[in-house]
């Protein structure tokens, strides 16, 4: 397996973001010279794995490398994550009708470990009514084989990944999805491949000097109505201390102790739940 | 699928008199679309099936989740949870749905790992 190093691009508390929801979007990072050729190419191949993109540099530098998505990669899964070993491709021609369909891929595990990385790259622009892919944000801390979940269709938060050509947007492996309904005509491709983790986690990305680990926000913006707001903000720490290879030294107590937010705000100097020598 | 016992004996009798007046030459063509009406209402007499998940076991509680089968087909719902035909449990029986399986309590004797959508309710017309 190839390997990449570059320098990591994300900050603790865009981490905490990634922990929080599952994904996030990088907008329009793909040139337009690019997208295109890369919209040229799945022409010629316009099989489900188009793995002759991994034989192309241009592809390899422009997109599996792009300096903003391979950035955040490595922040995510260390120095020298492993390069994806397939290509593949969904291309569907639009429009067309989509009702249930929710899955997380095969092989999923419950987080908090995130040892690959699932990412998507629109090399068109992805309107909503060409069918955007549909993500189910923070599902990846819920439990449910993907064969509990065919009978599902409308979901109140669910988030279609609509966004301009070049846009790649990355997951965890676990989470959610589906694709949506598009009502406009043409050929959408969506490329889709995997990075992975060859080095134990470390907090190992941008440090903000000024972050506290004792002030930072586990909360998701809006309540999220599976879970309780205290296992809202438990479910991103576990994640995020996983992450930092500092997973061992947290222990969950519970009530509105830490990770809860408002109890930080209120810590003044006492931060119950936060382990002392993770402050 | 299987077409109820009481449509087959009702669709037989139509049948019956529609001979009979075969018979008798006074059949018209209304009485053939008596018939025709009759399977269209036995074809349309299947289960339809309502997913709801809540966000909580109350019958009055928020609706996050909604899937709908009628007439044996799955119906594309809207993404705006405002456009859902119901917003709570109880919209739905009180327009004829009833409850056939209430949320799975047994999941709840876990309170380490959240499980699914939510509260699922399954009713059926």
């Amino acid at each position: 397996m190839k390997t990449y190093d570059c320098k990591p691009t994300l900050t603790d508390q865009q981490i905490i973001e990634f922990c929080k929801y599952g994904y996030l979007m990088l907008e329009a990072v793909v040139p337009d010279e690019i997208n295109k050729r890369v919209i040229a190419f799945c022409d010629v191949h316009p099989e489900g794995n188009p793995n002759d993109f991994l034989k192309e540099a241009w592809f390899v530098d422009e997109v599996l490398c792009n300096v903003l998505a391979a950035g955040a990669v490595r922040s995510l899964l260390g120095r020298d994550f492993g390069m994806p070993l397939t290509i593949s491709n969904h291309r569907v021609h639009c429009p067309r009708t989509v009702n249930g369909g929710w899955h997380r891929d095969d092989g999923s595990q419950q987080v908090p470990k995130v040892n690959y990385l699932q990412v998507f790259y629109y090399p068109q622009a992805a309107p909503l009514e060409m069918g955007p892919t549909e993500l189910l944000p923070g599902s990846h801390h819920l439990s449910t084989s993907s064969h509990f979940m065919k009978h599902l269709d409308a979901i109140a938060d669910a988030h279609k990944t609509a966004a301009p050509a070049g846009s790649i947007f990355i997951t965890v492996y676990s989470i959610w999805h589906r694709a949506s309904t598009a009502t406009a005509a043409g050929i959408r491709n969506l490329i889709k491949y995997t990075y992975w983790r060859t080095v134990a986690p470390t907090r190992d990305w941008v440090i903000d000097p000024a972050f506290r680990l004792e002030n930072a926000d586990f909360a998701t913006g809006s309540p999220e109505p599976r879970r309780d707001w205290s296992r809202v903000c438990h479910d991103a720490a576990r994640m995020y201390l996983w992450l930092r290879g500092e997973l061992d030294n947290y222990e969950w107590i519970g009530g509105l102790a830490w990770p809860a937010t408002a109890t930080a705000a209120q810590a003044k100097g006492f931060c119950p739940g936060l382990p002392t020598d993770l402050a | 699928m299987a077409v109820p016992t009481v449509h087959l004996t009702r669709i037989r009798n139509q049948l019956e008199q529609c001979r009979n007046k075969l018979a008798q030459g006074s059949l018209m063509l209304d009485d053939l679309q008596t018939i025709i009406d009759a399977l269209d209402e036995a074809n349309r007499n299947v289960q339809d099936i309502l997913y709801i998940q809540a966000t909580d076991t109350a019958l009055e509680s928020p609706v996050l989740g909604m899937s709908l089968y009628t007439n044996g087909e799955r119906i594309p719902l809207p993404s705006d949870r405002t456009d859902w035909p119901y917003q709570s449990v109880i919209e739905a029986v009180r327009d004829g749905w009833r409850i056939i399986s209430f949320p799975n309590m047994a999941l709840m004797m876990d309170d380490s790992t959240t499980y699914g959508l939510g509260c699922e309710f399954i009713l059926e017309k």
